[in-house]
């Protein structure tokens, strides 16, 4: 994964949202037919993906402005939650000069 | 008042409207018949389309609803499944045609609406074979475990992918690279496939030209399938006749295809159970050309006296007609999740296999 | 007319002639059988059962006896469906399972949750979770308690209005839980015990003449409860999040995912309506103890 891939939902994706607390919310991915239960910063980071591509820093900014938490450990931590998300088909990186679909 | 002589399960496909009309005995008879044929969520999709789910009777309603329940998810799972498969192949930079059931759906046709797609069946160059098991593959297609032996085969000598299935989504691809088996008698030139086929408005998919899709409909059909309750496969040939003859110069070009791809026989057969059995309209010029593409009077006699019979359960209920040829067993559906725990209650008893294999045609 | 006004052999003759109409709930299934040796079971397990003549039923069932030296039998749904062939000994527990199963395949009109289902005063107690968490012998104590029956195995939910059906049919008890609630519930009535299924030996007890007599009145999801039962354990009961709750119906739901939007909906506003706990029991008595203090509990919403 390059730092400068950009972020997205993947093409069919649409996202349904459940949140009881906040810890804990229930995502339904109505083109995939799928539902995930995820913690408060995959759906933070979902969330964000979700109103538009973005790239691993820009993400990383968004965040640590959002939980207060350094870059640093933001960065850490987004590595594995963007890579659960994109096995779990919910988030997809594209290279910059990939096709346009 | 409906004539009696006339098949309900007929009736309701090729004019939905009576189906305002049938009564409770009625419709108890014809469900069985239309899962039999999996044919339910179509004649559901119909009823909905023309407006009638409503008016049916309550305990019938319900029926009538799983099959709009399963039609809409079948449809999203295949739409899904071919934007996966998009971006996978990307990397392949090669054509790939969609055919079948995949291609109906990603087309919006008539015969998309209520389909159950068993697999999702494509069709690329043979020199790309290679490459795209690997980038299958990599986004987590698998052969199933019984062919890692034979793999090396299929590619070498019957030069065709061994059957995927994706380890997430469970779905099933298959991967041709002609569209008739190489043990078939047919040997349609894949290059004028190719060479007609055409691109798909907003993907980078390729179909088969409405002819070309008609004709290897029928070729499934009537050469190398198994024809037992494949009332369905018949319906598809009728709504594309339906649909595609509204071209004028449609059947013109569906005999000169015919004629090319050495695909005659298997569309005199499609067009003639198709109007003797679902009253298909064929053009005047057209049903008399077609009449001189005809096998000896002794073997069309011996085809109406099978194919019939054979294409549809009986009407007193699918019943037993011979042991273990008319009886099979249920299938599971691959879009029916269990979840694991009960997977493993229920399924300990292997709760299905197939003592009659149901190919579908997807 | 009820099951039980007919005598054993005319009941044996309407099963091997044209079969029985019998409702269940909101189903009506014909059902044939060929085994004779079924007859007296169906007779004392569905007394109360009325039999009835549809014009349209949802479900066509044949039991019928497949022959040779090794005693086999096999359940068909409408004359063209077969499960796999099965020992004749263990007959009247496939024809349980097999009802069921024309349920979960054929109907998606509901959201089908696989859970035990019991209800005092139209409040719905779903039981769910994995086999051998003790579900369907809590329900059959709970049951022997006064609740009323809706179902030991299948949670027929409408997904718009989210009322569950009942089905009232005869609960399935395993080895050990069998002997338990025969102490538990005295006045419990039996079928046959049933050796060499896969869950070991089987028996079923009777439903209630009552939530026969109301199967045809839905209840509203009010408690879902996780059983969790280890000799080990401290009894107790866990708050459950809604969140958690809603993904452990959907993962014990045999349709959710083919429901898609639908079902998503439907669970979600069902966990709102619930208080959703885990039970660790060690012992029925124990487990009973805390139930009723669940569901006798003033009536708190979840917290938002």
């Amino acid at each position: 994964m390059t730092p400068h891939a950009n972020w997205r939902l993947p093409a069919g994706a649409s996202l349904f949202w459940r949140q009881w607390d906040l810890e804990e919310t229930v995502v339904f991915n109505r083109g995939a037919g799928s539902t995930h239960l995820i913690d408060a910063f995959s759906a933070a980071s979902l969330r964000r993906i979700a109103a538009g591509p973005c790239s691993f820093g820009i993400l990383v900014d968004y965040l640590s402005d959002l939980s207060g938490a350094d870059e640093e450990q933001v960065g850490g931590r987004l590595g594995e939650v963007l890579d659960s998300l994109q096995q779990l088909g919910l988030a997809e990186p594209v290279s910059p000069c990939a096709f346009a679909s | 008042m409906r004539n009696p002589a006339i098949d309900p399960l007929i009736e309701s496909l090729v004019r939905p409207h009576s189906m305002a009309e049938l009564s409770l005995k009625e419709w108890d008879a014809l469900l069985p018949r239309a899962r039999a044929t999996l044919l339910l969520p179509r004649l559901a999709k119909l009823a909905e389309r023309y407006g009638l789910i409503d008016g049916v009777p309550e305990v019938v309603h319900r029926h009538l609803i799983t099959g709009i329940e399963l039609a809409r998810e079948q449809e999203r799972s295949l739409k899904w499944e071919l934007q996966r498969l998009e971006r996978t192949l990307a990397a392949l930079n090669c054509p790939v045609l969609l055919l079948k059931g995949a291609a109906y759906v990603a087309t919006g046709l008539p015969m998309a609406d209520g389909r159950l797609v068993s697999d999702i069946d494509i069709m690329i160059p043979p020199e790309a074979l290679g490459r795209a098991e690997s980038e299958l593959l990599r986004a987590g297609w698998q052969f199933s475990k019984m062919d890692d032996y034979d793999r090396r085969y299929y590619l070498e000598w019957m030069h065709e992918l061994p059957p995927l299935r994706h380890r997430q989504r469970q779905t099933l691809l298959d991967v041709h690279h002609a569209i008739l088996p190489r043990t078939s008698r047919l040997r349609p030139d894949i290059s004028l496939l190719w060479a007609a086929a055409q691109p798909l408005p907003g993907a980078r998919f390729l179909t088969l030209s409405p002819a070309d899709m008609l004709l290897h409909c029928a070729a499934h059909l009537f050469q190398d399938g198994d024809l037992h309750w494949r009332l369905r496969d018949l319906f598809d040939l009728h709504q594309m006749m339906d649909e595609f003859g509204r071209q004028s110069d449609f059947w013109p070009v569906l005999f000169t295809r015919a004629k090319m791809l050495d695909l005659e026989r298997p569309l005199y057969y499609a067009s003639r159970y198709c109007r003797r059995i679902l009253a298909t309209e064929i053009p005047a010029e057209a049903a008399s050309k077609l009449e001189r593409l005809a096998p000896s009077a002794t073997a069309r006699m011996g085809m109406d006296c099978v194919i019939p019979q054979t294409l549809i359960p009986p009407e007193g209920g699918p019943g037993v007609s011979s042991q273990g040829a008319a009886l099979f067993l249920y299938m599971r559906s691959h879009w029916l999740r269990m979840p694991p725990p009960l997977l493993a209650a229920h399924l300990a008893r292997k709760t299905f296999k197939r003592m009659r294999e149901i190919r579908q045609t997807g | 007319m009820r099951i039980r006004e007919l005598t054993p052999r005319a009941l044996n003759e309407r099963l091997r002639g044209e079969g029985i109409g019998l409702r269940w709930g909101p189903f009506v299934s014909q059902i044939r059988i060929e085994l004779p040796e079924l007859t007296e079971p169906i007779h004392r397990l569905y007394a109360d059962f009325s039999l009835c003549e549809e014009q349209f039923r949802d479900f066509r069932i044949t039991i019928r006896h497949r022959g040779g030296r090794a005693q086999r039998a096999e359940f068909v749904l409408d004359n063209c469906y077969a499960l796999p062939l099965f020992p004749r000994a263990i007959a009247l527990g496939m024809l349980e399972w097999g009802l069921n199963w024309c349920v979960y395949n054929n109907i998606h009109s509901y959201l089908l949750i696989h859970a035990a289902v019991a209800a005092r005063d139209d409040r719905a107690i779903l039981l769910t979770g994995p086999p051998g968490s003790g579900k369907s012998t809590l329900c059959a104590a709970l049951v022997g308690r006064g609740w009323r029956l809706l179902s030991d195995e299948l949670a027929v939910i409408d997904p718009r209005t989210l009322d569950i059906w009942p089905l009232a049919r005869p609960i399935c008890l395993k080895e050990e839980a069998i002997d338990l609630i025969r102490e538990n519930v005295p006045a419990a009535v039996f079928g046959p015990a049933i050796h060499g299924t896969a869950k070991g030996t089987i028996a079923h007890m009777r439903p209630p003449a009552e939530s026969v007599e109301r199967s045809n009145r839905p209840a509203r999801a009010t408690w879902i409860v996780l059983p969790r039962y280890d000799p080990g354990f401290r009894t107790g009961l866990e708050p459950v999040s809604s969140a958690r709750g809603m993904l452990s119906l959907a993962d014990n739901a045999f349709n959710y995912h083919l429901l898609g939007e639908t079902a998503f909906d439907a669970l979600s506003e069902l966990v709102g309506q619930c208080r959703i706990a885990r039970l660790y029991n060690s012992s029925l008595t124990d487990a009973l103890r805390e139930l009723e203090v669940l569901t006798t509990d003033a009536f708190r919403p979840p917290p938002q």
